[in-house]
């Protein structure tokens, strides 16, 4: 049947991008523990502390955390271990268990990541329409320059401008996290969202502008301007369900730079997130931590973008025929 | 064909950038040591410190210029790396022989799976923190865009004609790669390596701004934004100098990067 063969094309294709994404996964876990195996810590050495060593019981400690076998067999037990949410126990403090630690940091993060993404996907879509449509105008000019301000001023640059304006002159806004919250929990996420989404927002702004141009220049909005379709339905439908596609694969990519925008967002209002346990744990020497934050993060990171490869075959039915 | 002027930004930029690597290499030799106690803390500008001092009585001008220095060889050490690993994976990838470039391919996609400068934190985070270790670990996270930038120069450049007709007489590959190839690449590396060496910098800052950078205490733009803060409100000058250089110089590297770019590759446009 012909109609069938893009179908089992397209589940065909869907089957390997998945695939992908696992391997990828594979490869983030390989590296990290990798990295580990040639950094000079060593787990054995923390775990009996360093004041009562000898060479028998350092051995016998090795021997007891399994650390003598070989690496392979330790890196499928690590990733055996992680696969179940366990990540071993921090070297320092009371040994908490690592997913304690990445359970209470993971929401965290997430309240941040996932408004801050959506933020900057809303706004780069409004704004880059706005701006492709209103091209040397402007609007246009002045979108662009924010967009430039929002690549290139740093994080940590926006930060301290947020809080002199918002908690120093207004006075409206908390100036960090707090344990005990006095005041609604949206307070506290407003500029670390801001800023977070300000890099992300002025790349997607500054993509979809120019997909819309190139898109806009096309013949069937020729014809359909002709037909006398009314300019929202020719802007939205016609225009941006054709523009749309790059800007979603960029969504992808943009919250990479998001999650790692976390480490400076999380540290600078001392939010208790992934990014901020994990340079804890940098500053300490804690590897243990610091591996499972990285790999978690970077797993957010695969997923995100397996999921926006995944979609866009519904969205875009050319990709579809592309794939058979 | 409409003729592309680099813009009052672009030269703007330029200027910049001289001024801020003339600071940074010959600073040195007109201005303090960058820890050398100069005047009473928090003063306001002197003739001995142009932009006041720091909360130790530190030259202000003068740890800039340090920061300047710092930064600026960390981020060309770090680029002139990744160009060395991306130029080598990339042609590689795209021209070696079936059983290298494959692997290669497949790897350097692999490295996309760590976003951003995670794998640097990450690599800083387990083998630690002196500037050497900054420099391979961003190195490290760097190559893999220049080996996937040259890989589609490269895909272009393979079927022009001056190249074919060259393969036609007999040329080897690595003949092919030096006398071909490479000459139509620097253009456009020199250009996209004002823009990354604009994103190593912003790493290097970011590392040292969370303290697992450059250390105290030698200054870098990153520090002094972090020790800045804690004192916003009674002298913002402290935090407002350093985040001025440092924006600046990213946004002069984009500017300066972006001009490049319309100029070697007539078909992109400046944005």
């Amino acid at each position: 049947m012909a109609s069938s063969r893009p179908k089992s094309g397209i589940w065909k294709a869907l089957g390997l991008r998945l695939f992908y994404g696992v391997i990828s996964l594979f490869f983030l876990a390989l590296v990290t523990f990798l990295i580990d195996e040639i950094a000079p810590g060593d787990a054995a050495l923390v775990k009996m502390g360093e004041k009562n060593f000898t060479q028998e019981r350092y051995e016998q400690v090795k021997h007891q955390m399994g650390l003598d076998r070989p690496m392979p067999v330790r890196f499928a037990e690590y990733v055996g271990n992680a696969l179940q949410g366990d990540f071993g126990e921090s070297y320092y403090g009371t040994r908490e268990p690592v997913s304690e630690i990445i359970g209470s940091a993971l929401p965290m993060t997430l309240m941040l990541a996932v408004p801050a993404i959506l933020l900057a996907a809303v706004t780069g879509l409004v704004f880059g329409t706005i701006a492709a449509i209103r091209e040397n105008r402007m609007a246009d000019s002045s979108i662009l320059a924010a967009s430039t301000l929002g690549v290139t001023v740093p994080n940590f640059v926006m930060a301290p401008i947020l809080v002199l304006i918002f908690v120093h002159w207004l006075d409206v806004l908390p100036s960090s996290w707090e344990v005990n919250l006095r005041a609604p929990l949206p307070f506290y996420l407003v500029m670390p969202v801001l800023i977070m989404a300000a890099r992300p927002a002025a790349t997607l702004t500054r993509l979809t502008r120019a997909s819309m141009i190139d898109t806009l220049k096309m013949e069937f909005i020729k014809l359909a301007k002709a037909k006398g379709v009314p300019p929202w339905r020719l802007y939205m439908v016609h225009g941006l369900r054709n523009a749309i596609l790059p800007v979603i694969t960029a969504i992808g990519t943009s919250f990479g730079f998001l999650l790692t925008g976390s480490f400076i967002v999380e540290s600078y209002f001392i939010m208790p997130g992934m990014g901020f346990e994990a340079i804890e744990a940098i500053k300490k020497g804690d590897a243990p931590v610091i591996m499972a934050c990285v790999v978690l993060i970077g797993a957010m990171f695969i997923l995100v973008n397996t999921i926006v490869d995944l979609i866009q075959p519904f969205i875009d039915p050319r990709i579809r025929e592309v794939q058979v | 064909m409409k003729k592309k002027k680099l813009g009052f930004f672009f030269w703007a930029s330029t200027v910049f950038l001289v001024i801020l690597a003339g600071f940074a290499f010959l600073g040195p030799y007109f201005l303090p040591e960058y820890t050398e106690i100069v005047g009473p803390k928090f003063s306001s500008p002197g003739p001995e410190y142009p932009l006041g001092t720091d909360e130790q009585g530190r030259s202000l001008l003068a740890r800039l210029a340090y920061g300047a220095r710092i930064s600026l060889t960390i981020g060309l050490a770090v680029q002139g790396l990744a160009l060395l690993g991306g130029i080598l994976m990339g042609v590689l990838g795209s021209l070696g022989p079936k059983w290298i470039a494959t692997p290669v391919l497949r790897f350097t996609d692999a490295m996309f799976a760590f976003p951003d400068i995670l794998l640097a934190i990450l690599i800083i985070g387990l083998i630690g923190f002196d500037p050497k270790a900054i420099v391979y670990a961003l190195a490290i996270t760097a190559w893999p865009a220049v080996a996937r930038l040259v890989r589609t120069q490269v895909a272009t450049l393979k079927d022009r004609e001056f190249v074919v007709a060259s393969q036609a007489l007999g040329a080897s590959t690595f003949y092919l790669v030096i006398k071909h190839i490479l000459p139509h690449l620097w253009g456009v590396l020199l250009a996209v390596s004002m823009v990354d060496l604009a994103a190593v910098i912003l790493a290097e800052s970011s590392l040292s701004f969370l303290g697992i950078g450059v250390q105290a205490p030698m200054p870098s733009w990153g520090s002094m934004i972090n020790s800045g803060r804690n004192q916003m409100v009674s002298h913002p000058e402290q935090l407002f100098w350093p985040c001025l250089v440092l924006s600046l110089t990213i946004f002069g590297l984009n500017f300066v990067g972006d001009g490049l770019r319309a100029i070697v590759d007539p078909k992109s446009d400046v944005r």
